[in-house]
């Protein structure tokens, strides 16, 4: 769910100083969030320095004339429009450019404070005041909502929003379930999205408790970096340093390094990005060399059909492993 | 010989290449090239990756401002001596440590100009190379790479028509059209386990269950022993195996295989029109050094790649385009190195080029001329340029340039960009 959630809310380490903040924003914002309410998962990570910095929304200000003394930067839409198209609505969401730049006016004074312990602040003389419209909505919607609120009640609503639940439980689908989620499953998961308040915890649920989620005939491709994560596990190397160089660097120059996406969308995760004919070899490569001499484990020989058995056992013992890594059991999950 | 004939012989040609090579087979040309008097040119982008300081390498020593404002880091005005530029003409010199590339201004074949870039003003690396990658300037939002919509639009519209050698998925090469990719230095070299017959059955039974992944198997074996049979060459120095090992964007050093390694896969498959390498290692923010030191070793490994580029592509219509997400400053900061500033030198190379001297607009480096009064400023989109070069050596329809490049202009100051 961490990675998911990381990669959903995406930051790239190489842009500014993202970097230092990346880890702190993989516990604090993706894994703390994880099983709670969606809108919290989205609050957590529009308030982290990493996304502040990642989407420029630390550099956007009211673009209300400067007072004296002042530089005159103006409003920054990357982080509104990324809000919308991709954290929550999706870009067929029913939002316009009109709505993107008034959710940059309602964001503007949103800022990194590089001095406090969550490196969050609120900077009022930054902020454009005045009323603001998304999707109909009035922004502030009472003198009680001026401000810092402002934002915050405009992401819950964005957050609550039905495209928001339809488009979070597709790609939660997609993630655990298929490439191609039965449509049925998807409009169930959004239904407790919205009844729930989000409650991510329960539209797992709905995942797990669902048959699509147990069929066999819905794999999902691994993709570099859970193959790397699933060679490790396979072969007991948690703690061999050689072995995790190995496997990470494999999915690095497989273009999938850890945390290493650059733009705001986050990796792919199917398997028509995946599953290509040049990929694939070098996959075997490096699951034949990784598990080279690691001795085999019969215990993961049931879960094996048995044309895969069959092909694994006229290997020698020494290359055994390496064809477990690399047959379709396990280059599927 | 009629009209005709002569317009068919570049397409018997590559047919016959094609069929000897690699089996493939000529489809009738449909595309968004014009239909009369089609060029056949290749075109290869070489991209440095972190903003190369082309004030370096395209020295202004005629204007006096340069020594002023680069009193530790300029290239003197040239005297004849490799310490100093090698001149071009009285405005412009060359970095001692491209003397190769001499020759090539000389007989008319290398140009540049000067001020050009992206029109966005952001000084990230980050966003101005997704800018130029997706020839979008302004827009972070995920797109495919224009190369990739090129590669959709040039020579049959189906098979293969981009190449990038060294970097595993660059953004200008992705999207939904098929190209090929080669890891950089030896990497490509390498068939890896597929190269004994031994291992390539074994695995291929271990997918005896499965078609589709026994399917991919096998053409992802021949692939990658073709690409390491075409590359095979006996000896290779060692210090380019480090190379290897690079994810993203290669060294300068690593530049010249990868230029190699494309130059022999573009010739062996002519239907591969489109070219792409890149290298970092230009972000010189401190000691750059000037006619010696970092730079000037990158020059002279950056000439070495362009002189195997120029061996590789000098049919009538091949051209290579290099270029850098945006320039640095013109002055040097406090710790004898550059900034990141705006506009910055692209350089274009081939017999098609109107070379032998500088295009386009040059205002000097006044302190008012400058973006801010610090950067050269953007004259000249980088899209106006790749428009020109598109239609002069590809051939490519000027009416569908904006699905390659939405909301470009054309930039008829750029139109003696080549030989008429």
């Amino acid at each position: 769910m961490t990675e998911f959630w990381f990669n959903h809310f995406n930051v790239y380490q190489q842009k500014g100083i993202v970097r230092p903040f990346a880890g702190h924003y993989a516990i604090n914002v993706a894994r703390a969030h994880a099983l709670g309410k969606f809108e919290d998962l989205v609050l957590a990570s529009a308030k982290h320095p990493a996304m502040l910095y990642y989407l420029d929304q630390w550099l956007s200000v009211s673009p209300q004339p400067a007072r004296a003394g002042q530089s005159s930067r103006g409003l920054n839409e990357n982080y509104a429009r990324e809000l919308m198209e991709l954290h929550t609505l999706g870009v067929h969401g029913g939002y316009t450019q009109e709505d993107v730049r008034e959710l940059a006016r309602v964001l503007t004074g949103w800022t990194v404070a590089p001095r406090t312990q969550d490196g969050f602040q609120f900077v009022m003389r930054l902020h454009e005041s005045g009323t603001k419209t998304i999707m109909g909505q009035s922004i502030p919607s009472s003198v009680q909502f001026v401000g810092m609120k402002e934002g915050e009640q405009a992401i819950r609503f964005l957050a609550n929003h039905p495209a928001t639940a339809q488009r979070i439980s597709l790609r939660l689908a997609q993630y655990f379930v298929a490439d191609e989620p039965p449509k049925a499953l998807v409009d169930r998961m959004a239904k407790t999205f919205l009844s729930t308040g989000g409650d991510i915890y329960q539209v797992m649920q709905v995942i797990l408790n669902s048959a699509d989620f147990w069929d066999p005939a819905n794999k999902l491709y691994r993709t570099p970096y859970d193959f790397a994560c699933g060679s490790l596990r396979a072969l007991n190397a948690g703690q061999d340093r050689a072995k995790w160089l190995q496997a990470f660097g494999y999915a690095a120059v497989a273009g999938h390094g850890i945390q290493n996406w650059q733009t705001p969308d986050g990796y792919a995760f199917n398997a028509s990005t995946w599953l290509t004919p040049e990929a694939l070899t070098r996959r075997i490569d490096f699951a034949l060399s990784i598990a080279r001499n690691v001795p085999e484990r019969s215990d993961l020989y049931p879960y094996l059909s048995d044309s895969t058995a069959n092909a694994v056992m006229k290997q020698g013992p020494s290359q055994r492993m390496g064809f477990v890594l690399g047959s379709s059991e396990l280059v599927f999950k | 010989m009629s009209m005709n004939a002569l317009r068919m012989l570049p397409n018997r040609r590559q047919a016959i290449v094609q069929s000897l090579q690699l089996g493939a087979f000529a489809l009738p040309a449909l595309s968004a090239l014009a239909d009369s008097a089609k060029p056949e040119g290749r075109m290869v982008f070489v991209f440095l990756r972190g903003a190369y300081d082309g004030l370096s390498m395209l020295v202004p020593h005629g204007d006096a401002h340069y020594a002023q404002i680069r009193p530790n880091i300029g290239i003197p005005k040239p005297d004849g001596s490799p310490k100093t530029s090698l001149a071009l003409d009285d405005l412009f010199g060359l970095h001692p440590a491209c003397a190769d590339l001499l020759p090539l201004w000389q007989q008319g074949l290398l140009s540049a100009i000067p001020c050009a870039g992206s029109p966005d003003t952001t000084r990230s690396h980050f966003d101005a190379q997704y800018h130029w990658e997706t020839g979008k300037p302004g827009s972070s939002s995920p797109s495919a790479g224009w190369l990739n919509v090129l590669s959709g639009m040039v020579g049959d519209g189906i098979g293969l028509h981009a190449l990038g050698v060294g970097e595993s998925s660059p953004r200008i090469l992705s999207g939904p059209r098929p190209v090929q990719l080669v890891g950089n230095g030896l990497l490509a070299t390498r068939p890896g386990t597929m190269a004994e017959s031994k291992t390539r059955e074994a695995v291929l039974q271990l997918y005896a269950g499965d078609q589709k992944m026994a399917k991919a198997m096998l053409e992802g074996a021949n692939n990658r022993m073709s690409t390491a049979a075409m590359l095979k060459t006996p000896s290779m120095p060692s210090s380019s195996e480090q190379q290897a090992a690079n994810n993203g964007a290669g060294s300068p050093q690593g530049l010249a295989l990868d230029a190699k390694h494309l130059g022999i896969l573009m010739r062996q498959n002519r239907s591969l029109q489109l070219g792409f390498l890149s290298s970092g290692g230009w972000d010189t923010h401190i000691n750059q050094g000037n006619v010696t030191g970092l730079l000037a070793n990158n020059f002279t490994n950056l000439s070495n790649a362009l002189i195997q580029l120029r061996m590789a592509f000098n049919e009538p219509n091949d051209l290579v385009i290099m270029a850098s997400e945006f320039g640095r400053t013109c002055a040097e900061n406090g710790t004898r190195g550059t900034d990141h500033g705006h506009g910055n030198v692209m350089w274009l190379m081939g017999n098609a080029v109107l070379g032998g001297r500088h295009h386009g607009r040059w205002d000097g480096l006044a302190k008012d001329k400058l973006n801010e009064g610090r950067d050269l400023p953007v004259h000249h989109d980088f899209r106006s340029v790749f428009a020109q070069a598109l239609v002069r050596c590809l051939g490519f329809r000027q009416d569908k340039m904006a699905e390659v490049f939405p909301g470009y202009r054309w930039d008829s100051a750029l139109d003696g960009l080549f030989k008429a």
